[in-house]
């Protein structure tokens, strides 16, 4: 297929399950935010599940099919409309060339998925198809869409076995976590209102991660102490220097230097990336096993 | 190394999960520079295995993360791995052997005037001229202790402690990508332009990152660098020679 984009929304972007194995050189993961939605997309126009896919947020662009095929789109409710009919969210849409595909804005979550049949004719950058924006640095530009540009997808006679993929589960506001190395730094207090008190998301808020409106206390003794910077992932809660809990994302940084508090849950992980700036959440502790959870000292 | 031999024991260390996907292994802060030793050991070690189911791995000063999925490789055996393995690098420390795969580097740096802000500030704080800074900071070889904050941006440990000083109360809107800095007791590389709160002592004359390169970052964890004070003319012709492409960075390893 040929799609053209007549607007780019806020920002759409090239996602795939992004490039891992970097992580020593300071480079972020990327990625698809909610992967099991950029992989029910995909299993529904009958692509290999981890080809990319358009990530869009918050606001939809407007494209323009050049050929005819089929396209999904999955994750936050956006509204589809082929021609201006309303086509419905988490199934296969057939499209034929001249068609235009517009979205509305979605109720809940700030991020969809458009999978587009066929094999994505784009560039990679260390194995992987995902836009990268670290500050103000585009680090991977051809995978930023704008007005104009054209995305070819090309047929292929192969297709997987399809796989058994299930449509994902609702976004959740009950966020799972795991103690981090942390975790012992904060006051009883601070535990107590982390785990049982609604967070509510704030700006600026996106792909790095989600700041909020939270002020957490240190135990004294580590409230003066340096940490020496060390390893953070998606889903790593850091609290600063002013105690504000910092969730990070998938473009997130490799080493930090703050507390980490908490790890949250990997099926978690697509929900605290649906949460936009104002939305609230409640974090609860994952049971852990005795024989994962259990630290190992010398 | 030496004194490695001389405390003849091992270095603490403790091995903690961190989520289902992640293993951090902390050796005590006492010792920067052993841990920062032992860190590159086990890290060098654990790639050398290539072990199914790793996916990456976070080296930094006193730490090493190893993100993995835990339906390929189980956490608990994961965990009797690097037990195992510290042992092997105590030993293999212990016995000298020195960290392969790291390179030295002596890079050419064209260091700012002494009229400078940064300058200025640096020797009212130290209490040092600034050709004194300028020769302290390059009459030691510094490690890399790790890659992060930013995608290259390179952390070295091994500033003199006549250089150890403040970071900037208010951090600045830009620093120009490869600058080299100090603050604490760390220095460091900027790979590209950034908001910081770093002295800036001066500048390499060409990218250490190149987001276009199958190998984006010049620099790897656990390489060496030392820097050379470079003139404006040589500064010039060396960095008009990078942006050309015709500067062959090889020959500033040794």
């Amino acid at each position: 297929m040929i799609i053209t984009f007549i607007t780019s929304g806020i920002r759409t972007t090239t996602q795939d399950k992004g490039r891992r194995g970097y992580t020593h050189l300071g480079i972020p993961v990327s990625g698809a935010i909610d992967i099991p939605a950029m992989r029910y997309a995909n299993h529904l126009v009958g692509n290999a599940i981890d080809t990319p896919v358009l990530e869009i947020t918050l606001s939809g662009p407007q494209l323009r099919c050049q050929q005819a095929g089929l396209i999904a789109l999955t994750g936050a409710d956006f509204g589809v409309l082929i021609n201006g009919q309303p086509k419905s969210h988490n199934e296969r849409i057939v499209v034929e060339a001249g068609d235009i595909i517009s979205l509305t804005k979605p109720q809940k979550g700030c991020r969809g998925y458009l999978a587009i049949e066929g094999d994505w004719q784009v560039q990679r950058w260390l194995g992987s198809a995902s836009a990268l924006r670290v500050g103000s640095h585009e680090l991977f530009p051809t995978a930023v869409w704008k007005a104009g540009d054209s995305l070819v997808t090309r047929q292929t006679r192969v297709h997987p076995w399809p796989a058994a993929v299930l449509e994902p589960n609702p976004f959740s506001n009950h966020i799972s976590a795991h103690k981090g190395p942390e975790f012992h730094w904060l006051t009883d207090e601070a535990k107590e209102n982390l785990l049982t008190q609604p967070i509510t998301v704030c700006e600026p808020s996106n792909r790095v991660g989600l700041r909020t409106d939270t002020t957490l206390k240190l135990k004294k003794k580590y409230r003066s102490r340096e940490m020496l910077s060390s390893g953070v992932m998606p889903g790593t809660v850091q609290v600063t220097t002013s105690g504000e809990a910092i969730f990070l994302l998938a473009d997130g940084q490799t080493i930090g230097g703050y507390p980490r508090v908490l790890q949250c849950s990997q099926s978690s992980l697509r929900s605290l990336g649906q949460l936009r700036a104002g939305d609230t959440f409640e974090l609860q502790l994952v049971k852990q096993h005795a024989s994962h959870g259990a630290s190992i000292s010398k | 190394m030496t004194e490695m031999i001389s405390t003849g024991a091992s270095v603490d260390r403790r091995i903690q999960s961190y989520g289902e996907t992640g293993l951090l292994v902390q050796f005590d802060e006492g010792d920067v520079v052993s841990a920062s030793e032992s860190v590159f050991a086990l890290n060098q070690r654990l790639r050398d295995m290539k072990l199914r189911g790793i996916q990456s791995t976070t080296p930094s000063y006193v730490s090493l993360l190893i993100i993995f999925d835990p339906s390929v490789l189980a956490p608990n055996h994961l965990a009797s791995t690097l037990t195992t393995l510290l042992e092997c690098s105590q030993a293999a420390l212990a016995s000298d052997t020195p960290v392969t795969n790291s390179n030295a580097w002596c890079l050419p740096t064209l260091f700012v005037g002494e009229e400078d802000e940064d300058a200025v500030a640096l020797r009212d704080e130290l209490g040092l001229s600034w050709s004194e800074v300028v020769e302290r900071f390059c009459t030691v070889s510094y490690r890399v202790n790790a890659l992060g904050f930013l995608p290259g941006f390179t952390y070295l440990g091994g500033l003199p402690e006549a250089l150890h000083c403040r970071r900037l109360t208010t951090p600045r809107a830009r620093i120009p990508s490869s600058s080299v800095a100090i603050a604490g007791q760390q220095a460091g590389i900027y790979p590209m332009d950034s908001p910081g709160g770093w002295r800036i002592l001066g500048r390499l004359p060409f990218s250490i990152f190149d987001q276009s390169c199958s190998s984006p970052t010049l620099f790897s964890p656990s390489d060496r660098i030392t820097f050379q004070p470079t003139s404006e003319p040589h500064f010039s012709e060396l960095a008009r020679a990078a942006d050309n492409g015709e500067l062959a960075l090889d020959k500033f390893k040794q």
